[in-house]
């Protein structure tokens, strides 16, 4: 009986793309038909949200059950894709730094003054490298005292005024 | 009705466009992500009947130069609205709208990077706003009193008694009296963001002289020593300033020129000097001897203050906060201040005399040298705030690079064995070449930049050394000065660039003492005690029937923990609370015990609201036994007495036999005033259990509560304890959480929880008949159990 339950726990249930579909509702919210199932709300949790984004993603009901998990979002088709991209987009919401404008450190707080793919946008984060995590090859991710996330893709590709302003810090 | 909501102009503008009453309007808020995810701030208010969204929409054209967003002062009603308008303009208009009757619930989910505020119509849901983290709160709130708004009024299913309805009941209240409803997270006084959003301090505005003179009234009783040191340092470094004039106008001038005023007087002048050393020297002595007595007892003083206002705040203060580093905070924020009295105040003070004296002598020996001298001071003032917090940034960098290759050194030599055994030689040698070559970069950089920054630094003061000997110069040869009068010049010129370099740093650190002290501040002052009411409702012996009502709890904000928790117990009633871990079980006792304030909803005894209880009433008749005991380092009577310090022996004696702990506590050499962690002695967790129980006993509250207080206990010794709280319980109203299902099977009733929600109530015998939660939950253990018992 004991082998029984430990192989329950380490099977992966993973989402049979043919049988999953996902979409958005009118009202914004990612709903999943599985098989004779329909999901009207389901959430998305990346299982690696800085390695492997589209992978091993855990599907789950709304009561916080899993009710699998996506192991590829690129085998599924275009309009359930389309769909699990939205959805993880509000979820793990980081607009993306294309430019620094300033960056103060004044009382033991870094002011940030950036332009992000989304428009600009003034924040503050803690001292220092506080705030600033490295999250493979020259990738960053910034969170904010609110908890907001910002990303830069790769801080060489910034240009030189905002690299100056950034490097100090990383 | 509130008329007077803050409500930003350009929103009125449009208000006014579609024809919305404003003062209808109840209840506003901002949120700031359009459906693209882009920052465009939208408001969503309420009036009566509608629901109106109202978004800027008109895209700012492409941006020039950095243009400053605007800033406006808050006037009396009018919002500080800091929108980012870089992105789109002041145009705002209604993009939305919804009748109330047709919504039946907001709600506020939290993402990981974003929140969605989601209204229940009818059967769908759909997603209102969304917004960034920081909006949270407001958001929440928002949603909250809008739902209550919705929700019709449910009928009370129980009688109570006075105290119903108190604060906090039946949902948020609308309207201005939430700080920064609506309100951007930015200063008003210069615009800048509040770093903490939840704190609302701007570390440029602080009053820094009020915070001052805060810190030094916490510490009436150093007045006298603290001007005493002020005085001497004062007088010190005006005898500083004394030397350059001796060495040169007095010496050269006066005692080594022939017809000098004091000529050939070299004897005199030697005793003169080493007199002057000498008493700067024993004013300094006296000066180090007040100064350590008096920031240590600073110190010692502030930090006994920050603790004993951190025993009073509410745990939830705690939550907030990681304690860790929580306590580090305290105590670098106290060093900080400690630093500020023993260094940097003398150094303020020292330097500040010096840079006036200096100037002062300069001007009155020659005051058209003087404005000479200064040519390259902007210059040097340009360096020192331009490029020496490069440098510093650079030196405290390489602080980081040299810890990060130390923790890679310190990580694969500890780990060796695991490096060998899985054969990783080379990742590791990768891994430290890497880090040493950061730390190279930096040195590198650092090297280049001190190489270049500090001779040109040198040479540009050394230009005021030479404006000093070309016109000085000329000034004696042409005899307009004399040559003592030169030397003089030239050494107050050297004393004058070292305290400028000074002050500014004193600037950045009496700003970041002021913060430190305004933290410390935070905690003394802090609001995050429970409240009490001024007329609290005493209640000599309480009766034990308690009361849910509508109950909601979140440890933090939008992630309610419990929910719709509604429950009545009468007198006596043993209650077993069950479920799966993470349940809720714990946080419904707390919330009993009223170790947390309800976020919604209220808890009564004996139909009083528990927040209108007197604490003493409360403490002294709400005992606890947790899972985890708990013992202060002191004798086994201590610990069974410290709920009732005033208890008698006897007492004492009493309630450990009936918690079944007097044997063991006899079998120890020094009986009841064993030191328990003295000599190496510990208790089993049998053991201290048994001593918590005792302490419980003692206390004989009326309503007791048992946190798995039997887990982690050998069969044996549960016996023990279980025949201990049997009796306890005896004629008590007792909530009982325990993991082994079977210990509950006294209860007069099971409350089963699930997911924060009661989902269950009945008896053993009722709830195995249901077939539902319970059955399942006790089905899983029994099964569980055979399985270990099997297995041994
Ligand atoms: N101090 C706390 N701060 C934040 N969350 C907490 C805290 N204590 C408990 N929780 C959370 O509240 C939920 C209920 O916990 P708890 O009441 O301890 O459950 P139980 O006692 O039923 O095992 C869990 O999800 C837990 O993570
Ligand atoms: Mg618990």
């Amino acid at each position: 009986m004991a082998a029984k339950e430990l192989s329950e726990f380490s099977n992966i249930n993973y989402l049979d793309p043919k049988e999953a579909i996902f979409s958005i509702s009118e009202g914004g919210l990612l709903s999943l038909q599985l098989g004779a199932t329909f999901y009207r709300k389901v959430d998305l949790h990346q299982a690696f949200p800085f390695s492997l984004e589209h992978k091993f993603i855990s599907v789950r009901d709304e009561e916080g059950e899993e009710i699998g998990i996506i192991k590829d979002v690129a085998d599924f088709s275009a309009e359930s894709r389309e769909a699990i991209l939205t959805e993880l987009r509000w979820r793990y919401y980081a607009p993306i730094i294309t430019r620094i404008l300033d960056v103060k450190d004044e009382f033991g707080h870094l002011y940030w003054d950036v332009e992000t793919d989304h428009g600009f946008r003034k924040f503050v984060t803690r001292a220092r490298d506080e705030g600033i995590y490295p999250i493979g090859g020259r990738r960053l991710l910034i969170v904010d005292m609110t908890g907001n996330r910002y990303e830069i893709e790769d801080y060489h590709r910034l240009d030189a005024r905002s690299l100056r302003f950034l490097e100090p810090y990383i | 009705m509130d008329h007077d909501i803050e409500i930003p102009v350009f929103v009125e503008k449009a208000m006014e466009k579609s024809g919305i009453k404003r003062d209808k309007i109840r209840s506003i808020v901002h949120s700031d992500l359009d459906h693209l995810g882009d920052f465009r701030a939208s408001w969503i208010c309420v009036d009566d009947q509608w629901l109106y969204i109202f978004s800027q929409t008109q895209r700012s054209g492409p941006q020039p130069k950095l243009k400053r967003i605007r800033r406006k002062r808050a006037s009396q009603k009018q919002l500080v609205t800091e929108i980012d308008l870089r992105n789109f303009t002041e145009e705002v208009e209604l993009t939305a709208k919804y009748e109330l009757s047709s919504l039946a619930e907001l709600k506020c989910e939290y993402f990981v990077g974003s929140i969605a505020v989601i209204a229940k119509i009818g059967d769908e849901e759909q997603v209102l706003v969304r917004g960034s983290k920081g909006r949270g709160a407001e958001l929440n709130t928002f949603c909250r009193s809008v739902s209550a708004m919705l929700k019709p009024k449910k009928e009370s299913k129980f009688g109570f008694g006075p105290g119903f309805g108190g604060p906090g009941f039946g949902g948020p209240g609308f309207g201005p009296g939430r700080p920064g409803h609506g309100k951007e997270a930015r200063c008003p006084t210069c615009g800048r963001l509040y770093p903490d959003p939840f704190r609302r301090v701007c570390p440029n505005c602080i009053d820094k002289g009020t915070l001052f003179k805060r810190v030094l009234s916490l510490t009436p009783r150093y007045k006298k020593p603290l001007i005493a040191m002020i005085v001497i340092m004062f007088i010190s470094s005006l005898m500083g300033l004394v030397t350059p004039f001796m060495s040169g106008r007095v010496l050269i001038d006066e005692v080594l020129t022939p017809g000098g005023r004091y000529e050939g007087k070299i004897g005199q002048m030697v005793l003169l000097t080493v007199g002057i050393s000498l008493l700067s020297q024993i004013l300094r002595i006296i000066y180090g001897r007040i100064n350590s007595g008096v920031t240590a007892e600073i110190i010692y003083d502030l930090k006994r203050m920050i603790f004993s206002a951190m025993q009073r705040l509410s745990l939830s203060f705690y939550n907030k906060r990681q304690t860790g580093s929580l306590m580090n905070r305290v105590n670098s924020d106290a060093m900080d201040l400690q630093f500020f009295f023993h260094d940097g105040l003398p150094y303020f003070i020292v330097n500040s005399v010096q840079i006036i004296g200096v100037l002062v002598m300069l001007l009155w020996m020659n005051w058209r040298l003087t404005l000479l001298v200064f040519i390259p001071i902007p210059v040097i003032l340009l360096i020192i705030y331009k490029i020496l917090p490069n440098l510093w940034k650079l030196h405290s960098r390489r602080f980081r690079t040299n810890a990060a290759l130390n923790s890679v050194v310190n990580d694969s030599l500890t780990g060796i064995r695991v490096v060998k055994a899985f054969g990783k030689e080379d990742q590791e040698i990768d891994r430290f070449n890497d880090r040493n070559a950061r730390v190279f970069d930096v040195q590198m950089s650092i090297g280049r930049l001190s190489s270049t920054v500090f001779p040109t630094m040198g040479f540009i003061m050394g230009l005021g050394q030479l404006i000093i000997w070309g016109v000085g110069g000329w000034d004696v040869i042409t005899g307009r000065m004399s040559f003592g009068t030169l030397i003089s010049f030239t050494g107050y010129l050297g004393m004058l660039y070292q305290p400028i370099r000074q002050m500014t740093q004193i600037v950045d650190w009496w700003s970041s003492c002021m913060n430190s002290a305004q933290r410390i501040f935070e905690i003394i002052d802090s609001s995050e005690h429970l409240t009490y009411p001024e007329k609290p409702v005493r209640l000599k012996k309480i009766k034990g029937h308690v009361v849910a009502r509508d109950v909601e709890f979140g440890y933090e904000e939008g992630i309610p923990v419990l929910q719709e928790i509604n429950f009545e117990v009468q007198p006596g009633e043993m209650i077993g609370l069950v479920g799966h871990s993470g349940a809720g079980k714990s946080t419904m006792i707390n919330l009993i015990a009223r170790l947390y304030d309800v976020t919604n909803g209220m808890i009564a005894i004996d139909g009083v609201n528990i927040k209108d209880i007197a604490k003493e009433d409360l403490n002294r008749q709400i005992g606890m036994v947790l899972q985890e005991t708990f013992l202060f380092h002191g004798s086994i009577m201590d610990n069974i007495a410290y709920a009732k310090p005033d208890a008698s022996p006897a007492e004492i004696i009493r309630a450990a036999k009936i918690a079944n702990a007097h044997d063991f506590i006899m079998k120890l050499p020094d009986g009841y005033e064993t030191v328990i962690g003295r000599k190496g002695l510990d208790l089993s967790g049998g053991e201290r259990q048994r001593l918590a129980i005792a302490r419980a006993v003692l206390l004989d509250p009326r309503i007791l509560i048992l946190d798995e207080a039997t887990a982690n206990i050998d069969t044996e010794t549960e016996q023990l304890i279980q025949a201990a709280l049997e009796k306890l319980v005896e004629g008590r109203t007792t909530f009982a959480i325990a993991h082994r299902l079977s210990t509950l099977r006294k209860a007069d009733r099971l409350f089963v929880f699930d997911k924060g929600r009661i989902v269950e109530v009945g008896s053993h015998d009722e709830l195995l008949e249901k077939k539902g939660v319970y059955e399942k939950l006790f089905t899983t253990q029994r099964k569980a159990l055979e399985l270990t018992a099997v297995g041994g």
